[in-house]
């Protein structure tokens, strides 16, 4: 993303053409130097505030998760969060409205009865999407399973909800 | 120190609980019903997760174990589904509704949030109302109206014994269509929940858009109970209807003893989420530990926009509701008892039955039809039902026929001419339902493959079913009279006394056998009432 967003930068500023590729090999040499520093974007740990203890205790409630070595994650987050303020900080096209940052438009077209039924007929499964039974096993990839199950650790979950 | 126990465990409710005036219950019903769509909520997977139970995880697409960039794509067919129940319900459908989610951390829900409806359900308001000759209630009639219908996912299912490192995981349940209902907090007694349970999940059944089982989870329903306005409990884990009701009885008295004990403020002031061991409720969250869900708009998901036309193709489709049926059917022509036509109107569960209600009542209607050709007025109009859900229905059980096999020799119009027979008396009850017995078994020996067709009056006469109007009265009175021989003295006196007055039934029985339901059985009763002088 930091990639494309430089690039059309350089594309906006400059209207020359690079060198003509003569190989597979200047290709990747090309593709492979570096045209960022991860250093610009990540901030120094030693000179970052950390956030709050109790803003750090909330937010773990909140996801589900331990406490652990809050300093440590105080520390981290505070990383995390100038990071992605640094992201936040990128020049985008002024004229995208933000409520359309979003995947997929936020509105379509209305549907109608007729439309509404077609697409109840028209259902149909797609394999690059493994919607048919049976045609991947799902648990291969898992670490934990057991009989097909995949396995999560621990009986902690009992009672959750 | 039993006190203290007593405030916090509770017990399970003895069958006759008298909810108090003084002690006002107040309950609300949050209930989650599956969709039984072809595929998934969301992906197009297949949608089948209680016959899959012995093979975890088979109908799981990418998007259901959640793998990274996967993405939902809504199957309009649960909006489809939700549409009807709503127009059935009459809520206010929202033709701009949308999908929000709702952020929690558990093992069977990968994604790490449901996709729910939370801003903008799919319809709000509407009702059901109940009645206390339809429904067993109480009241005369209760209306119950309806918070909002939201549609979202349901979760994977979690198997927490059989495995010594953790819980089992099988994603085939997630992804599934749910229809979410919330009611108002508008029951005041248990009987009311329970009737409303069962009007609700017969709606579904009726309109085909669920299994509505409670024993499959394929129907959950939570609790909201309330007693003079202290903070809710939320009653959840309910698996079937005798949970619901002994726990909504366990948790009003737990609760009435509270109060009674002043511990009110104490104890009930925060609302409280509550689980059911079978025997007591017991505190899952309370406030310290409720959840902050942080919903948000779904940024994958467009909002679903209907046009206004959705809501009119949907209601022309509608079958007629169960409540209209049942009133016609206890009504004139038909005039059924009550029991009857719920029989013809409640849908049950469908996995064993060797017939669907509709195809019941289907049946049914057109045989009523077929057998007032022959007779242009109706003038026993009860002799169509009693002879299709007694006899028939009896017979099919009896022997496992399913109805739609049957019908392939006995179709509307060839029952409605065997009833006509019946109503002619061209044969004998008892007879008929020897000859209808004979049919079906030969039908089933067959294989089902015998589908010629019925020639009663020829059976009728093949094997000397005729009924014996016209008997001759010496003949009829020497059958009546060795029936007499062969009884004690004392029984005899007594019908002649009056003191069993009904022992003359089982004499008429005997006679019956003895001619092999050739004599109706009045015939019989006068001449036994003539040989012991009783009046008539």
């Amino acid at each position: 993303m930091l990639r494309v967003t430089r690039a059309s930068v350089v594309r906006f500023c400059s209207s020359s053409v690079g060198k003509k590729f003569e190989s597979r090999k200047h290709i990747e040499e090309y593709l492979s130097r570096a045209t960022w520093r991860i250093e610009d974007y990540i901030p120094n740990p030693e000179t970052t505030e950390p956030v709050a203890e109790d803003e750090v205790k909330k937010l773990l409630k909140l996801s589900g998760l331990p406490e652990g070595d809050n300093a440590e994650t105080q520390r981290r987050l505070a990383n995390q969060l100038k990071f992605i303020n640094k992201l936040h900080d990128v020049d985008v096209n002024p004229s995208s409205i933000s409520e359309d940052a979003r995947l997929m438009s936020r509105t379509q077209d209305e549907l109608t009865f007729e439309q509404l039924t077609m697409l109840v007929k028209a259902q149909s499964k797609n394999d690059d999407l493994a919607e048919r039974s049976g045609f991947w096993d799902c648990t291969s990839l898992a670490t934990l399973k057991d009989n097909g199950y995949f396995v999560v650790r621990g009986n902690s979950m009992k009672n959750r909800k | 120190m039993l006190l203290i126990r007593r405030l916090y465990s509770s017990r399970r409710g003895s069958g006759g609980v008298k909810f108090l005036p003084e002690y006002k219950l107040k309950c609300g019903l949050e209930i989650h019903s599956q969709l039984n769509t072809k595929n998934k909520l969301f992906s197009m997977s297949t949608n089948d997760p209680f016959h899959a139970a012995n093979n975890p995880n088979y109908h799981t697409s990418y998007f259901d174990v959640s793998l990274p960039g996967t993405q939902p794509k809504l199957n309009y067919e649960a909006v489809l589904f939700a549409s009807k129940l709503c127009l059935a319900l009459q809520c206010d459908i929202n033709l701009n509704s949308q999908f929000d989610r709702k952020h929690y951390f558990y093992g069977d829900q990968p994604l790490g949030y449901q996709i729910t409806q939370h801003y903008k359900p799919f319809a709000k308001g509407g009702q059901l109302i109940m009645y206390r000759d339809l429904d067993n209630i109480d009241e005369v009639m209760k209306r119950i109206e309806i918070v909002q219908i939201q549609i979202e996912q349901d979760t994977g299912r979690s198997l927490y014994a059989g495995s010594e490192t953790g819980t089992l995981i099988d994603l085939n349940r997630s992804n599934v269509p749910l229809i979410e209902l919330v009611t108002k907090p508008q029951f005041n007694d248990v009987k009311q929940v329970c009737a409303f349970i069962k009007k609700y999940q017969n709606l579904l059944r009726h309109l085909k858009i669920s299994t509505g089982d409670l024993e499959t989870g394929a129907m959950r329903v939570d609790v909201n109970l309330s007693v003079n306005g202290n903070a809710r409990v939320e009653l959840k884990n309910l698996p079937n209807t005798s949970s619901i009701r002994n726990a909504i009885i366990c948790e009003y008295q737990r609760q009435v003893d509270i109060i009674r004990c002043g511990k009110a403020e104490e104890l009930l002031s925060e609302p409280q989420t509550r689980g059911w061991t079978g025997s007591e409720t017991v505190k899952l969250r309370s406030k310290e530990t409720t959840i902050d869900y942080r919903y948000m708009p779904d940024p994958e998901l467009p909002k679903v926009t209907l046009s206004s036309d959705v809501l009119t193709g949907v209601a022309s489709e509608l079958p007629e509701l169960p409540d209209a049926i049942l009133t016609k059917l206890l009504s004139k022509p038909y005039s059924m008892s009550l029991k009857d036509a719920k029989l013809l109107t409640t849908n049950s569960s469908s996995h064993t039955n060797l017939y669907s209600t509709p195809e019941l009542q289907e049946f049914y209607m057109k045989t009523f039809e077929e057998f007032c050709k022959f007779n242009g007025s109706i003038i026993e109009s009860k002799l169509p039902a009693n002879w299709i859900i007694h006899e028939l229905l009896g017979n099919l059980n009896k022997l496992r026929i399913p109805l739609s096999e049957a019908s392939k020799i006995l179709d509307p119009k060839t029952f409605g001419e065997f009833l006509n027979l019946i109503y002619r008396k061209s044969i004998s009850k008892a007879s008929g339902k020897l000859l209808l017995f004979y049919v079906l078994n030969n039908f089933k020996t067959s294989g089902f493959t015998d589908l010629q067709g019925i020639n009663f009056e020829g059976l009728i006469a093949e094997y000397e079913l005729n009924p014996l109007n016209q008997v001759d009265e010496t003949q009829l009175q020497g059958i009546c009279e060795e029936i007499l021989n062969g009884v004690d003295d004392g029984v005899r006196r007594d019908i002649i006394s009056g003191k069993k007055k009904n022992a003359i039934h089982f004499l008429v029985g005997q006679g019956m056998k003895l001619s092999q339901g050739r004599i109706e059985a009045p015939l019989l009763e006068n001449t036994f009432k003539k040989i012991l002088g009783i009046k008539k």
